[in-house]
């Protein structure tokens, strides 16, 4: 085995990963090539150390942490939930006030249209009475 | 003891007592690969209660196609990545810090590559300098060294867990290791 081919196996060899024939042709070039060998002690030594470092650990009330904040979440209404609660209430309330109005227009429909009725019956009196009040009234405005 | 998948599924249901336990067993694990990623408590912590309120908020679309720790790895994968932009934005990276002081040279304090792993014996400095050579990786080697190296995960699941081929978690974890090999000047 070549050393150029022999360099990238020797990650796969640490891991334990090559196939049992390339692990034999491996382990013997290893034996006999002094730079694979050094090569081979140093990606071993990288991969040990990495090992060896010290495992971090989280604070001691890490669950408790994460428990409120999941908890405080499934008890709080989302900002979309809210919208469409307030999307709601305002619906109802319009739907309240149209049939109030409604209602009050069902109930007491002679009062307004007498009213109105009145009220127009006596401008068209006026006017006919006396035609000349219209008359004076249009040349102030023009004049 | 429930399985993850039991856990899961009780959590889904409603049951917080389930998922609390999902949290006790998966936090060291997902803080250690945030830490080894960033090198910074806060930000870790940050980026482990994201991981976990992320979870929590997503349990329904779990399929259980792979298994539960896979799923949230990727997902510790992709806050430690969400997490680097928002520094990246706000702050100097903490790789500039590093790239600004003196070399690294790890060569004599190194681990014995002989030596019993269980016995964890490397310095708290030699801790920091390598902690510090590996914020000088590319994000991607960093990632991958942290979860082969660090975590000890296998070769398949870092496939599913980074979304890349098996080949290239090895040509990956070969460049990895060898770049950082010539950060620390061994």
């Amino acid at each position: 085995m070549k050393c150029k081919n022999f360099v990238p196996k020797i990650s796969l060899y640490i891991d334990d990963k090559l196939p049992q024939n390339e692990k034999v042709l491996f382990e013997e070039h290893l034996k006999s090539c002094k730079e694979c060998f050094k090569e081979y002690s140093s990606l071993k030594n990288v991969r040990t150390s990495l090992m060896n470092l010290n495992k971090q650990k989280t604070g001691a009330r890490f669950e408790s942490i994460i428990m409120q904040k999941i908890e405080k979440k499934l008890y709080t209404p989302s900002q979309a939930s809210t919208f469409f609660q307030t999307v709601k209430v305002s619906l109802l309330a319009a739907v309240f006030l149209f049939a109030v109005i409604a209602a009050f227009n069902f109930f007491t429909p002679s009062f307004f249209d007498k009213k109105s009725h009145d009220n127009i019956a006596a401008l068209n009196d006026y006017v006919l009475k006396d035609t000349s009040v219209y008359d004076k009234i249009s040349s102030g405005l023009m004049g | 003891m429930l399985s993850d998948i039991q856990l899961v599924k009780l959590a889904k249901e409603g049951h917080l007592n389930a998922f609390e336990s999902l949290i006790t067993k998966y936090k060291d694990k997902v803080f250690n690969i945030a830490f080894s990623f960033t090198s910074n408590y806060s930000e870790s912590d940050d980026i482990t209660q994201n991981v976990f309120l992320k979870v929590y908020s997503n349990l329904d679309s779990f399929e259980e196609k792979s298994a539960f720790s896979t799923w949230l790895y990727r997902i510790s994968v992709n806050e430690c990545y969400n997490g680097l932009k928002k520094r990246k934005k706000n702050t100097v990276s903490l790789e500039t810090e590093v790239k600004n002081k003196d070399d690294i040279s790890l060569k004599d304090v190194l681990a014995d590559p002989n030596a019993n792993v269980e016995q964890n014996s490397i310095s708290a400095e030699t801790q920091s300098m390598i902690r510090k050579a590996l914020l000088e990786l590319p994000e991607k080697y960093r990632m991958i060294v942290t979860l082969r190296d660090i975590e000890d995960i296998s070769y398949e699941e870092i496939a599913q867990i980074m979304k890349i081929s098996d080949a290239k978690v090895k040509v990956w974890l070969f460049r990895a290791r060898n770049k950082l090999k010539s950060i620390i000047k061994i």
